[in-house]
């Protein structure tokens, strides 16, 4: 064990031997945002003026404002029985926003738990029906319809001319 | 209690300017053998601290996950330059950021050779490099447009792939030295990252030695900067033109084997699992398959095209990229998808780097105007309309419609 990881080691046992065994307030970072459809996080900043560069000019063109990171789902998770057990057992390898994401049915969290179980998470009987329950109610399927078969690919195009003196 | 307290504050405090501080610490927590039970068993003030003091993903990154990180490029970064930068470049871990000593960072190459190899960091800096420029791309990609019935994983937009210049050891160099036997069929990256959990699997990923031998490289530069830990430095692996996680992060250890590795993330994860259907018996996601996106105008966006003789046009620009086969052609379409016609390709290109593009089209303002994008490999491959529908949603590659409104 490196010093590093020895010092990580030896400050967690001094937190956890300080560590009252009160309920954990989560604290989210940043912005949270509402909804968590993906078109939300990708609100283009205001378009530059289009139609007078060259394209040839692209990559040397516009400057890019900088817009801060954002959290593409909530980081809290909601408040009903269930979270403290998400708490526990999840957080410890994948932040709230891992879960926050997903939509799927009964059948598909219960996939998910068995194989987070076959990896080391154990739950007990009664946390495990808790945590289930809490996670199909609040992260359950869509409601959107099931996406068709896609229809046969195109065939190929003939190739145009290559308009840069680059090779491919 | 107060001790203790100003004992985790400064090491929190730490976490400021070390952003490894935090994972070490939760993965030490993890580690003690109370495992969950000791996170839970934090107070209020040490969640918040820990919280608090995760490192801050920069602008223009689309957080996705906040640990592991699975951070998203904003699709108006791809369009800055040919070259993405560090640190705007997508992130996909699978577990914490490894804690590497580097005087005690060792890479051997192992297995099925003649001659099996070490190198400490100051001997692999020292051997004969190569640069490349590659494409990368998350296999899942697009997952997040799929819109399954059931989710599985991060749910990507479109922005979870770059282009950057890679410095490295060629594996085959490497291979060549070590004289690998006549059974040698794979190579397996081994890596130094691992989960809190103990019992979850480790990230191993294995390719075939010809593909080993032909373009792959073990990079410690990327960019021109020494590979950010992020990104799997020391080192890791480039596979040039497979999907992502074939470029193994965080590389220790190379075996060859006679086998393909049987690890959890090659049998079962990256498959192509028709839903319902069996991962072990279904293809594994390798190649890229080819891909274009739509940079300028981004969606939903508003542009002037003030009224002028000769008209102005409406610019769109974009970054398409292919496997192995290469990229031959991007073409638009502003009337759905009826007639086609082909893209400029711009500047700088190398074998599976990513391409950018350029056309301009007419609009007749006020128009509210639907632009698509279709990219062909040399193999005669097309984007589809819509994805191909996998339950790891793996491989979206379907055309980007972009809607924008033009205002004179």
């Amino acid at each position: 064990m490196s010093p590093r990881r020895l010092a990580a080691v030896l400050i967690a046992c001094a937190a956890l031997a300080g560590a009252g065994f009160a309920a954990f307030a989560s604290a989210p970072r940043g912005g949270n945002r509402a909804g968590g459809a993906l078109a939300a996080v990708e609100q283009p900043p205001p378009e530059p003026p289009a139609g007078g560069a060259a394209p040839g000019a692209a990559s040397a063109g516009h400057a890019t404002p900088a817009v801060p990171a954002k959290n593409a789902y909530p980081t809290a998770l909601p408040d009903s029985a269930g979270r403290a057990i998400v708490e526990r057992w999840c957080l410890m390898c994948h932040s709230a926003m891992l879960i926050t994401q997903q939509a799927k049915d009964s059948t598909a969290w219960e996939k998910t738990l068995g194989q987070m179980e076959k990896w080391g998470v154990a739950p007990t009987p009664e946390e495990r029906d808790t945590l289930r329950a809490y996670l199909v109610q609040c992260f359950g399927p869509r409601v959107a319809p099931v996406p068709k078969a896609p229809p046969p690919r195109p065939a190929a195009p003939p190739a145009p001319r290559d308009t840069s003196a680059a090779p491919h | 209690m107060r001790a203790v307290r100003e004992a985790f504050a400064g090491a929190v405090g730490r976490t400021e300017t070390d952003p490894l501080a935090r994972r070490e610490f939760l993965t030490a927590l993890a580690r003690l053998g109370a495992g969950s039970a000791a996170l839970a068993a934090l107070p209020a003030w040490a969640r918040q601290a820990l919280a608090a003091a995760a490192p801050a993903p920069p602008a223009e990154i689309i957080v996705r996950n906040e640990w592991p990180e699975h951070w998203e490029t904003a699709l108006a970064v791809l369009d800055d330059s040919w070259l993405t930068s560090n640190d705007r470049f997508f992130v996909r871990s699978h577990f914490p950021v490894p804690v590497i000593d580097p005087a005690a960072w060792r890479i051997e190459l192992t297995g099925l050779v003649r001659t099996p190899l070490t190198f400490t960091l100051d001997e692999f800096g020292g051997l004969s490099k190569v640069d490349a420029v590659h494409v990368l791309e998350c296999a899942g990609n697009g997952r997040g447009l799929m819109k399954l019935p059931n989710t599985s994983g991060t749910q990507w937009g479109r922005g979870a792939v770059g282009n950057a210049r890679w410095r490295g050891v060629p594996l085959s160099d490497l291979l060549r030295r070590a004289e690998p036997g006549f059974d040698a069929k794979h190579v397996w990256f081994e890596a130094a990252d691992e989960a809190p959990l103990p019992g979850v699997p480790r990230f191993v990923r294995s390719i075939p030695i010809e593909k080993a031998l032909d373009d792959v490289i073990l990079a410690d530069r990327m960019n021109g900067d020494p590979l950010p830990a992020l990104h799997g430095g020391p080192v890791r692996a480039i596979v040039p033109g497979w999907y992502g996680m074939a470029s193994t992060k965080w590389v220790t250890r190379v075996r060859i084997e006679a086998e393909p590795s049987d690890n959890q993330f090659m049998a079962r994860g990256y498959r192509y699992v028709a839903p319902g259907g069996d991962p072990l018996t279904s293809p594994p996601v390798e190649e890229m398959r080819v891909k274009s996106v739509i940079t300028r105008p981004l969606d939903g966006s508003r542009v002037s095209l003030p009224v002028s003789k000769p008209p102005k046009r409406l610019q769109v620009r974009g970054a398409a990229w292919a496997g192995p086969a290469g990229l031959r052609l991007v073409e638009i379409s502003s009337d759905g998808g009826q007639s086609w016609r082909p893209a400029g390709f711009m500047g700088d290109s190398e074998p599976m780097s990513w391409r950018l593009w350029a056309t301009e089209i007419d609009v007749k303002p006020p128009a509210r105007v639907t632009v698509m994008a279709r990219a062909t490999d040399q193999r005669g491959n097309v984007q589809p309309l819509e994805p191909e529908i996998n339950a790891g949603g793996y491989g979206n590659n379907a055309i980007h419609k972009v809607t924008v409104n033009v205002t004179p």
